[in-house]
This record gives structure tokens, sequence and C-alpha cells, in this order.
């Protein structure tokens, strides 16, 4: 009987102990027209590298604008060149959402402003290492257009193995 | 009991298995260069063999004349403002000079490194003295201070480190004038670089602070981008090599017809623009550089054409051609034809798998550092990266 117990135990601690989204690798915070690198990660073949959009949406802003295109290399060689699907929503982890306020004078007197703060990561894209080696990854964020504004929004990129 | 037996072993099986899944299931943790880099940044004192290396290291000097009577010996790509006395405390280390009983000078020293990015500063104060001995290298050591380490000393010069800021000391006595020659050079805890990258910075100010008063010295002229690197410390290579690391990547993968990019710096500052520009752009480049050639602006011309090369009637232009880049000198004139003002930028087309582009100076530079930019852009534009291991 405790034997059973037991082992119910051990099971539900294994599972746990797993990393389900993989280990994290980095973050990184992108800036408008900015090329953000992680350099000289060292992967194994068959590592699967999962690239999150870590999205921070004010409902204050205009919308989604985000456009990344990224860049994977080894040994100074572009192995993979594209643009990231950052309003994928197949799989999203840690999503919250967030009342905040802020104050605003105007010539009628002053007034609060209530808006929503979404906060979520959603998986972009995979990346199988297709050998041993120091991989370097590049992200560029820029705007979809020109009458969008990336106010109140903030993107960063999460990198993840598994 | 045959039962009891297999339920045992079929038990002890499954408690084998749920613990090696248990055992296999932490992932192990990744170890970066970056991990390996931070542990390895132990120093000790300076050798003699990396002092030498240092001291054979080829600088441009020029002898500049200050205050209409005190000649010093600076780095050729500097320029430097006087002022006397300053308002603000100057002490180093155990010397405050706003209490000595003198009038002294204070000549700042700028390049392209410390300018705006702040790298590292570099201060000359020159304070009258009849005294050879009235101050010594001791003296420039603070000792009401805590030094972390002393990593060089001579008989006029020390590098000392405080946190992690490091201080570069040098003391001269000028019998002819009777005065005392100080130099400070500084390298801020701001600045995040390695520890072994600073002190070789360090030695270099060393360097800097010996020439001060070097009368004779053999002229210096760097011909390629190799020979600037070959005689840089490797701090500010990297600096260069880490922003033209992004301006290779523009360059090849990101940067789009009609777009333009200007990495920031670590200290938020831009100093090189590449542009992809759509062919009238291009076309109105050339025409711009044609113009400049011939000396033959119309009126309509200035502030036509797209920002790549712009030009202001309040200014006249000299263009030079050299290693495939173009100088533009733009002076500004009084109203009495004397020269106000004197901008530089260097301009650069690249050809990259049939794409052309071109890298232009992003800040105003001074005359003196024209060649640096274009011996780097002519690199550049040949091999599509600063790396020049790669292209010896």
């Amino acid at each position: 009987m405790y034997r059973n117990y037991l082992f119910s135990a051990l099971f539900i601690l294994g599972l746990s102990s797993c990393n389900p989204i993989g280990k994290e690798l980095t973050v990184l915070e992108l800036t408008l027209g900015e090329i953000a690198s992680a350099e000289n990660i060292s992967l194994k073949k068959g590592d699967v590298v999962t690239i999150w959009s870590k999205v921070l949406k004010s409902s204050k802003g205009e919308g989604s604008t985000f456009r990344v295109k990224y860049n994977i290399e080894n040994k100074g060689q572009s192995i993979l060149f594209d643009s990231l699907n950052v309003d994928a929503q197949d799989h999203v982890i840690n999503s919250k959402k967030t009342k905040e306020s802020n104050n605003e004078s105007s010539s009628e007197g002053d007034s609060t402003i209530y808006y929503t703060v979404h906060e979520y990561e959603t998986e972009s894209k995979k990346f199988t290492v297709p050998k041993d080696g120091k991989y370097s990854f590049d992200f560029k964020l820029t705007e979809r257009s020109n009458q969008s504004s990336f106010f109140g929004n903030k993107l960063s990129i999460v990198l993840r193995k598994s | 009991m045959m039962n009891l037996r297999s339920s045992f072993f079929k038990n002890l099986l499954l408690f084998g298995l749920l613990s090696v899944l248990f055992l296999t299931s932490c992932k192990r943790v990744v170890k970066t260069d970056l991990d390996e880099v931070s542990s390895a940044d132990d120093i000790e004192e300076v050798s003699k063999a990396e002092y030498q290396q240092m001291m054979n290291i080829k600088v441009p000097l020029k002898t500049v004349l200050v205050d209409q009577r005190y000649s010093i010996t600076i780095p050729e790509n500097s320029d430097f403002e006087v002022s006397k006395m300053s308002s603000k405390e100057i002490v180093l280390g155990d010397i405050d000079l706003t209490k000595i009983d003198s009038s002294f000078l204070n000549v700042s020293l700028n390049n392209f490194f410390t300018r705006s990015e702040g790298l590292y500063s570099e201060e000359v104060y020159i304070v009258p003295g009849n005294d050879p001995k009235q101050f010594s290298i001791d003296d420039l050591k603070a000792s009401n201070e805590r030094i972390d380490a002393v990593y060089y000393e001579d008989e006029n010069s020390v590098i000392y480190v405080q946190g992690d800021t490091f201080f570069t000391y040098s003391i001269h006595y000028d019998d002819m004038k009777k005065c005392f020659i100080f130099y400070k050079g500084e390298i801020s805890w701001t600045q995040k670089y390695p520890k072994k990258q600073k002190l070789a910075l360090s030695l270099l100010l060393v360097k800097h602070a010996k020439s001060l008063t070097a009368m004779d010295y053999p002229p210096v002229k760097f011909t390629s981008w190799n020979d600037y690197v070959q005689h840089m410390p490797v701090l500010e290579i990297n600096w260069i090599n880490g922003m033209f690391s992004k301006i290779e990547k523009e360059l090849k993968f990101f940067l789009e017809p009609n777009e333009q990019s200007s990495p920031r710096t670590p200290g938020n500052y831009t100093f090189v623009k590449l542009f992809r520009p759509s062919p009238d752009e291009l076309l109105s480049f050339y025409k711009g550089v044609d113009q400049l050639k011939a000396n033959k602006i119309s009126e309509t011309d200035y502030y036509s054409r797209p920002e790549i090369l712009r030009l202001d009637s309040q200014f006249s232009y000299q263009l030079k051609e050299e290693m495939g880049c173009y100088v533009v000198i733009a002076s500004s004139k009084n109203d009495d034809g004397s020269i106000s003002r004197k901008e530089t930028t260097v301009f650069c087309p690249v050809d990259y798998k049939g794409k052309t582009f071109i890298l232009k100076t992003d800040k105003d530079l001074s005359p003196s550092d024209a060649d640096f930019f274009v011996k780097m852009f002519s690199y550049f534009s040949k091999h599509y990266t600063l790396n020049t291991t790669a292209n010896p």
C-alpha cells in the first residue's frame, strides 16, 4: 500500500522535474531598428531551440505593429534567415493581464485614464540544431508600417533549449 | 509465495525505471563563453615584456603650443582644449591643484573614443613651480583612499585601480620652463570591459604621458586598416569590431532597399550610418559628388538632396578622394571671411552581391579623425567585415 503511494509520488516528482518548455538560454530585449544578438551559444546536434516572443501590449498603444527578422549563424555562415511570426497564438504561456492607470491633466481638469497591459510569451519558431557547434542568433525589430506606433509596447525574445 | 516474489520484482523494476526518469529529467546547464571569460579576468602586475610590447606600439605624434608658451607632444589624432585654472576641484592623488598658490593650465585631450563615448579621459595640467622636488610620484597615490592594486610604477608614472576605475598618472618637471607637467588618464568603472583590456589601455596612456615632453620623434604614418589595428589597444579594436559586426549583419541580411541603419554604441551614441539607397538616391549622391569635385553647386541644389549628402548654402565645401572613399570638409565662414567651423564627413560606397550601399560617418569629425575612417571604410568595402584576422 505504502509502496504504491511512494511510486505515485515518485512519478509526479519525475514529471514535475522535467521542464516542459525547455531550459532558458537567454533573454534579448529588442529596440526598434537595432540588431540584438545572442552569440557563441554551444549547442549539440539534435538540440531544439525554441524562439519565444515575449510581448507586452498596452491598450493605450495602437495594436500590433511588430515585425522581427532573424538570422542564425554557425562559424560565420548564415544557416537560417527569416521573419518571426510574433502573432502566433498556438502555444501561449505566462499570459497575464493587469489594469493600470495614470493621471492626465487637461484644460478641463485632471482625469484618470485606465488601460490594460497584456503580457505573454508565444512560441514563434522551433530550430533543430543540425550539428555540434557554437551558434549566434540575431534579431531585428522594425515597424510594420509607417503609420503605426510602437508606443506602449515592448518585445523581447526568449531562447529556450529542449 | 511465487506471486509475492514476482510482484516484488515488478515493483522493483518500476521503481528503478522511475528513478532513472527522475534523475535524467533534469537538464544540463548550458555554459556560454561569457561565463568562461569572466572567471579568467584576474590580473597581476604588468610584466616587463607586456610593458615593452606597449611601448613599442607606434603612435603618430604632433607637438602643439599651449597658451603660446608651453610645447607638449600629443597623439596626432587628438585635439585639445585649454582652460586657465578650473572652477571645479582638481585633485591628483594627494595634490589639490586648486590649493596651490599659482595659476595652472588644464589641457583636455580629446579623440574619437573620448569625445562622446567617453571610453576614457586624458587631462594634462601644467603647474608652474621652482622646486623640482616639490612633488613626486608618491604624491599622486591618494594616501587617504583605498587603492585596490598598483599594476605599474616607475620613477615618474603609476597605474592603479580603485574599484573598477583605472588611473594612470605621470609627473614631469620642465627645467627650462620651470613647471610641472602632470598627466591623468582615467578609465571609469562605468566602462564594462575586462580588466586585462583596461590595463593594456592604461599602459598605452603611460606611453601618451611619457611622450608629452618628447621633442624628437620619428614620423609615423599608417597606410592601411591593418596598420591601425596593429597599433591600437584591444579595447578600442573590440569596440570598433563590435559595432561593425552589426553593420556587417545589416549589409548581409537585414537592411532593405531605401532603409538606413546606425547602430547604437554601448554609450548610446551613433557613429556610422549604413544606407541602402534607391537608384534615384544613389544618382543624386553621385551628382552631388560630381558638383563638389567641379566646385559648381547651384542654388537649387542646396537642401534638395536626400539625407546622404545634403548641401547647405552656409558652408563652402572641399572634396578629397582617398582609397575609394570621399572625404567632404565643410567650412562655415564668419562675415569677415575667417573660418568659424570645419566639419569632416567620410563617405564610402560598398558594393555587395550586386547591391550598392553607402557608409557614412554619422558624427562631425575633426579633420584629424578622417584618415582613421578612410582606412576603416576602405577595408570594409573590400572584405565586408573589419575582422582583420580573417583577412590579414
